[in-house]
């Protein structure tokens, strides 16, 4: 039994069998729309931590693709056996030019990706013999191997079992003589791009519907390989071979250049075609179908009842059924049963729980009051008289709008009650389209929850606030689930759950401050410029903070920046590597920006504060207004002293109308004190 | 491999620990107890040798002389010594391994001794610096992306898993990068030491808290190990190479990211046991990250046993 919390726990694709990675993987809408793998050009596969890159890449694999559970697996399967390879990259380290020499190390190296590639290639040959093709088994037993290929590898026979028998040893010898070169004789190396086709062509005479036979290799994380062996692996992309194709998969901005051996460069749609996974799972909505899936495969794991027949749970795992899935009726059907156990309060909901609980309301109390002073208003109305219960969304608005200078001449309270006694209308300045609701109310919420940190923050409760927090990272929204479910049913157990299942929009919110949190925390351990990524993203977080804090919010929910083109060039080359770094681990986002107001706005460079991180702050999580910054305040931003941010802070937010900030928690038991 | 010795000294005691041929030691104009252990390591020995590890070239630099890690045998015949001392203080885990390693070659074995100076504290990040738990105190400038450590290093597979053994300190990113890097792919078990008891009260629950979210880790054990006893850190990793499974998990990786004491048992481990492979991040140390000079510790060793 399992609890339905821990259903919800982080799994990570190195962590299944290759049986429990295909009944865990949701093949996601884009291969639908976009050919993947179709012919045999490599594929580059780019995507930040956490969004399923090595998922993907297994799935591909012949563990998973030639599955016994799988059913009716086509031919075409056999012309491109996926074959995975992660490298050990601290090892591999040794495998350099300072160690064993320029050409041995790269010698060395393909060693190594040819001896592993064979390893899975040889337990692929098994995945086949138990493979349930749709023309029938088809069982090669043991095949023969060429006499060149036993003679290149010092095999006992020519057959697949001696190679199993003898990859293992021939790793020891590579291993023994890779850490000591000296006392260690080296062996004899092989060309991965070389040996594997070969080994193709022994398998295609085993059986003649091996005829067409090829690899598809696989190789993880591929940044973290030196520029040497990168290009021992680009060799191999430059100059395919019909037998076998190479992908490659890294974290995206990580690799700038993909050089061979020879200088030639790899280029894009001749030598290779991308697939980057954040910005397909991004595309119209497909998160969020993603997400719910996964939530409801995740709930059925736990064997937790829900409401959903439309919903089968075998029908994720095998791209046939992909026009089942995107079907207008699944998809509403999907959501619908996700958000009601994660209900979305509306913004409506949220301003009636404002003004009913006693601190908010005493909050939104103190901002109309210091909106009236500032009008000259305070003798004239009370601020308590102005909160309407039945349209408490205008009050809260109204809050901002009296603390505005520039509403100094207009009856604004006039306006107010006019709006509320007649009721909504599309010509009051409140209620109409694009008016003072419309374009207040989500950071006049955000101004109350901020002065309240300790209260859960219903605006980041709900599937879809979920989504929005974490969306491409399906690691994230899991550890937003496994957060609020636990802590809604702690250990309870799925088959023991009774009734509808529902997490309060309070257990939520709690649950997504959590989960911020302890991802900020985390920043501190990503690459090896965790420390500065901490600070550039506590640096931006406050500064959003401290618009956020603004009673007039006259430039509400401000949560990302952005740097004029033509000033880009001018940022320190520390801050550019910062910057790089940010967004290599995803805790910035970089998008060109769209929405220029008018066609003489310079072309700018929005950057975006990971949404993740808005609960962490109390700031919003919608990207809709951004602060434009000089290269100079950007660089002071992202590289410099503390001192320096400070000055810049005061700089950029000094407006008079904001609440005090709260004062920072500095973790640790004792404080600054002296050890 | 035999501890003869680990005491505390006072600072008169610590000029008559004996003579030795050769002092090895690293940078000693980082802080305050650098400056004094180095200085006392330099006291008790006829020749004083710096020594720098280049974890790019996998070069040994002593006394302006480079050898490769390839030819460590160069370094004892260059230097010959019948007594060795390696001032553990500013000697990083390299280097002392390094340096064991070269004159474990030479026959016979010298004898060995090792300071190790406690500062009165550590520094602290700057006010309004951005502060989480494990980058609570300002000690390195970075590091270097991980790279192995030839002669010792273990290549890890999928037929070849590791049980990841961690001394952890106050830098609570070390093992969490190793660990986020690695993705549960080659290490199937980890297990976290902390310096208990420590060197002062309290630092304990420093290094605890940096490190706080391992402790919420599944499939992680805690163990303890005392702060400045490399005799202890040196059977807690005799004990787990004891319980090392047959089949995949089948090697032992060590992160001596904790104390130096803690480091040396590593590296004394390391170098009677071919099991076991190292691993290393290069911390580039911050001028004056701590301050003050509180205990002396001695440690005497036989490598002949």
């Amino acid at each position: 039994m399992t609890a339905i919390a821990d259903a919800f726990l982080n799994i990570r694709a190195d962590h299944l069998a290759s049986d429990a990675l295909f009944s865990q993987f949701i093949v996601p809408p884009f291969f639908k729309r976009k050919s993947i793998f179709a012919d045999r050009r490599s594929v580059r596969i780019l995507g930040g931590r956490g969004c399923g890159k090595t998922m993907f890449l297994r799935y591909f694999n012949h563990g998973s693709s030639l599955n016994p559970i799988r059913e009716e697996i086509p031919e075409s399967e056999l012309e491109s056996i996926g074959l995975y390879l992660r490298p050990d990259t601290g090892f591999c380290g040794l495998m350099t030019a300072p160690w064993l020499g320029e050409q041995r190390a790269k010698l060395a190296f393909s060693h190594y990706v040819a001896l592993n590639l064979l390893v899975d290639a040889c337990r692929a040959v098994s995945s086949i013999n138990q493979a349930n093709f749709a023309l029938g088994r088809l069982n090669l037993g043991d095949p023969g191997l060429s006499a060149a290929l036993a003679h290149q590898l010092r095999l006992k026979e020519p057959k697949v079992s001696a190679l199993e028998a003898e990859l293992e040893m021939r790793l020891v010898e590579l291993e023994d003589w890779v850490r000591n070169p000296k006392a260690n004789a080296e062996p004899t190396l092989v060309s991965f791009a070389s040996v594997l086709p070969r080994l193709a062509g022994d398998l295609a005479k085993a059986h003649p519907r091996m005829a067409r036979v090829g690899f598809r290799a696989f190789i993880d994380e591929f940044e973290n390989l030196p520029g040497a062996h990168r290009e021992v692996i680009c060799d191999a992309i430059k100059h395919p071979s019909l037998q076998m194709a190479v992908h490659i998969a890294y974290k995206k901005h990580a690799v700038i250049d993909l050089k061979t051996s020879s200088d030639e460069r790899i280029v894009e749609f001749h030598d290779l075609t991308t697939i980057d996974l954040e910005a397909e799972l991004a595309t119209g909505g497909e998160f969020e179908l993603l997400a719910a899936e996964l939530f409801l495969l995740r709930a059925h794991q736990a064997d937790t009842p829900y409401n959903c027949p439309v919903f089968k749970p075998e029908k994720l795992h095998d791209a046939r059924h992909l026009e089942y899935r995107l079907s207008k009726q699944y998809r509403e059907q999907v959501l619908r049963c996700v958000r009601e156990i994660l209900p979305s309060p509306s913004a409506t909901d949220i301003s009636k729980g404002v003004v009913a609980d006693a601190p908010l309301r005493k909050r939104l109390t103190d901002m109309i009051q210091k909106g009236l002073a500032l009008q000259g208003l305070e003798g004239e109305v009370q601020a308590a008289d102005l909160i309407d219960d039945k349209y408490p969304q205008a009050s809260i608005v109204l809050g901002a709008v009296l603390n505005r200078r520039s509403q100094a001449k207009s009856d604004i309270v006039g306006a107010y009650r006019k709006a509320i006694d007649a009721g909504p209308s599309d010509t009051d300045p409140f209620f109409k389209v694009g008016g003072w609701i419309d374009n207040n109310l989500y950071g006049s919420l955000f101004y109350l929850y901020a002065g309240l940190p300790r209260r859960p923050n219903v605006m980041y409760a709900g599937f879809d606030r979920f989504c929005m927090l974490a969306d491409p990272n399906l690691r994230f929204f899991q550890a937003l689930c496994h957060a609020a479910l636990l802590l809604a049913f702690e250990r309870t157990n799925g088959k023991d759950m009774q009734g509808q299942l529902r997490v309060d929009v309070d257990v939520q919110a709690k649950a997504a401050r959590q989960v911020s949190d302890k991802i900020y925390q985390d920043i501190l351990q990503l690459g090896s410029h965790g420390v500065d990524l901490l600070e550039v993203a506590g640096r931006l977080g406050r500064l959003f903070q401290a618009f956020n804090r603004r009673r007039s919010q006259s430039e509400p929910e401000v949560n990302h920046f952005s740097i004029d083109h033509a000033e880009r060039h001018q940022l320190s080359p520390q801050a550019e590597r910062i910057l790089r770094e940010a967004k290599i681990w995803s805790v910035l986002y970089e998008e060109t920006d769209t929405k220029n107001k008018s066609d003489y706005d310079i072309a700018q460079t929005d950057l975006i504060l990971n949404p993740i991180y808005a609960p962490h702050f109390s700031i919003s999580y919608r990207k809709r207004r951004k602060v434009t910054l000089s290269a100079s305040h950007t660089d002071v931003l992202l590289s410099k002293s503390a001192q320096h941010y400070e000055a810049v802070l005061k700089e950029l937010v000094n407006f008079g109308d904001q609440d005090p900030g709260q004062a920072e928690d500095r973790p640790g038991l004792f404080g600054q004190g002296r050890l | 491999m035999r501890f003869l010795r680990q005491d505390i000294v006072s600072e008169g005691e610590a000029a008559h620990v004996g003579q030795f041929d050769v002092a090895f030691f690293g940078r000693d104009d980082l802080d305050d107890r650098s400056r004094h252990s180095a200085a006392l390591s330099r006291a008790v020995a006829r020749r004083h040798c710096p020594v720098r590890y280049d974890a790019a070239a996998f070069t040994l630099t002593v006394d302006g002389q480079t050898v490769s890690v390839n030819d460590l045998e160069d370094l004892f015949r260059s230097i010959r010594a019948q007594s060795i001392l390696l001032d553990a203080t500013t000697l990083e885990f390299p280097e002392i391994l390094y340096v064991l390693a070269a004159y474990r070659m030479q026959s016979p074995r010298p004898h060995c001794g090792f300071f190790y100076v406690e500062p009165d504290g550590y520094k602290l990040k700057e006010a309004g610096a951005h502060v989480v738990p494990g980058s609570a105190f300002d000690l390195s400038q970075g590091f270097k992306e991980r790279n192995s450590l030839p002669l010792f290093a273990r290549l890890l597979s999928d037929t070849n898993k590791a049980h990841l053994i961690a001394f952890l300190g106050f830098e609570g990113d070390r093992l969490m990068r190793e660990l986020d890097g690695d993705d549960g792919h080659f290490y199937r078990r980890v297990s976290i030491v902390f310096g208990i008891p420590p060197f002062q009260p309290s630092w304990d629950l420093h290094a605890l808290m940096a490190n706080s979210s391992l402790l919420e880790r599944q499939n992680t054990n805690v163990l303890y190990c005392g702060a400045n006893n490399p005799l202890s850190a040196y059977r807690l990793l005799h004990e787990a190479h004891a319980g090392i499974a047959a089949g995949d998990l089948n090697r032992l990786v060590v992160a001596p990211f904790g104390t130096k004491p803690m480091a040396l048992g590593v590296a004394l481990y390391c170098l009677d046991n071919e099991v076991l492979s190292p691993i290393y991040d290069h911390p580039v140390r911050k001028p004056d990250r701590t301050f003050g000079v509180n205990r002396r510790h001695w440690y005497e060793v036989d490598l002949a046993r």
